[in-house]
């Protein structure tokens, strides 16, 4: 439950190679600024990354550039040949060993829906011996509002992924932008289903916290296509030329995002350590 | 846009916040004058971006100095901890009378009415 950074079980920094899989079948549940954010906080970390966005419309990320691998399954194409569905995942293997290899970070964005058919090609495939002999760990992000329905279908996508990859690291992220669920009604069906859906994997997992952005202050730099870490460090006229914002104005959306990517920037920090091992 | 580095970005990140409140403060001036200008033009929706900072300064300008939870007198406290029979909710509620009661009291009026018409009746005949 948010106002609870960092609570369930104690987590351990994990080194990379890493490759963070984040899923959650209903959409609009922050997914894609997830992924977003992890690859900036990998970008001013000077850590290698790669996105991959598995999505049947493939262009939440664009605004990352031509460095996003995008695999867009046609639904069309997989009523006729399901193992067509399979087949397309193919350049994700190939990504994720590449980052390996440069010890970085994969970002994996499963796009609504996508979760399962993603869980039974990394089963089918045995992901999970792939990546140990890749010396890469795993973690499982899981974005969710405090809606029923989010946690309910959430769940479900990250306990598909922890079946073929027992091994993997589940982080629960929490996205305050409806409120926090412990500013729940006792007696509501969400505050229901998280603790029957939820609390049982939180015991097992991290929880950290997407706060909300401030309302309106993302949105003018999403639309333009700029990405977090050049909003941040965009002079003020740059932002009032962009947004036709008076100066007030500009430095508030510009300080709202800031703020917003500082505390989550944080958050990657308490989970993957960039330091290199210890020799002995 | 060339990628700035960790100590840069932490850089640029802290001065955007501490700039963002310094403006949430004079935005929240500006809104304190134009409400003292004219209250009842004013839009209250203008006051949804001021955040935390914003909001304190535009209060404090139009004479609000106390932010904090108003405290609740000792009386009152006292008044609170001990209940009255006319106080509260118990005695606001409309007492449901039972079936039972309300049919054995419609059928001795019923039984009296009765009565009364036979003996009319009887008496009217004599």
């Amino acid at each position: 439950m948010s106002k609870n950074s960092g609570k369930g079980r104690r987590f351990r920094q994990i080194r990379l190679p890493v490759v963070a899989a984040i899923v959650q079948d209903k959409g609009g549940e922050g997914k894609s600024l997830l992924a977003q954010t992890a690859a900036e906080w990998a970008r001013i970390m000077g850590m290698h990354c790669s996105v991959v966005e598995v999505d049947t419309t493939g262009t939440s990320l664009k605004i990352l550039g031509d460095e996003v691998v995008n695999i867009a399954i046609d639904a069309k194409t997989v009523r006729h040949d399901p193992a067509a569905a399979m087949r397309a995942l193919t350049p994700l293997y190939a990504t994720i060993e590449r980052a390996c290899k440069a010890r970085g970070l994969t970002v994996v964005e499963f796009g609504a829906n996508e979760a399962a058919r993603g869980a039974l090609w990394a089963g089918m495939i045995d992901l999970q011996d792939e990546i140990k002999d890749l010396g890469a760990e795993v973690l499982v992000l899981m974005p969710f509002t405090r809606q029923a329905e989010a946690m309910r279908r959430g769940a479900k996508s990250a306990e598909a992924f922890l079946k073929v990859l027992p091994n993997a690291h589940l982080i629960l992220v929490e996205n305050e932008r409806d409120g926090c669920v412990a500013d729940l009604h006792p007696a509501s069906d969400a505050i229901k289903v998280y603790n029957e859906v939820i609390a049982p994997l939180a015991a097992k997992a991290t929880t950290i916290r997407m706060p909300m952005i401030e309302a309106g202050s993302w949105s003018p730099f999403e639309a333009a296509g700029i990405r977090l870490v050049d909003a941040v460090t965009m002079t003020v006229s740059k932002v009032m030329l962009l947004t036709g914002l008076p100066l007030p104005e500009a430095k508030i959306i510009r300080g709202d995002v800031a703020a917003w990517t500082g505390t989550m920037f944080t958050e990657f920090e308490k989970l993957i350590s960039i330091n290199e091992p210890d020799n002995g | 846009m060339a990628s700035p580095s960790q100590e840069e970005f932490t850089k640029a990140s802290a001065s955007a916040v501490e700039e963002a409140a310094a403006s949430r403060e004079e935005l929240g001036r500006a809104r304190a004058a134009a409400f003292l200008a004219n209250p009842d033009d004013f839009d209250p929706r203008g006051l949804l971006s001021l955040g935390t900072p914003g909001l304190r300064t535009f209060a404090r300008a139009i004479g609000i100095t106390d932010l904090g939870l108003q405290p609740i007198p000792e009386s009152a406290e006292a008044t609170l901890g001990q209940p009255s029979p006319a106080s509260g909710w118990v005695s606001q509620q409309r007492r449901i009378i039972s079936f039972e009661t309300i049919a054995a009291a419609a059928g001795i009026f019923a039984g009296v009415v009765a009565i009364a018409a036979i003996s009319l009746v009887t008496w009217l005949n004599h």
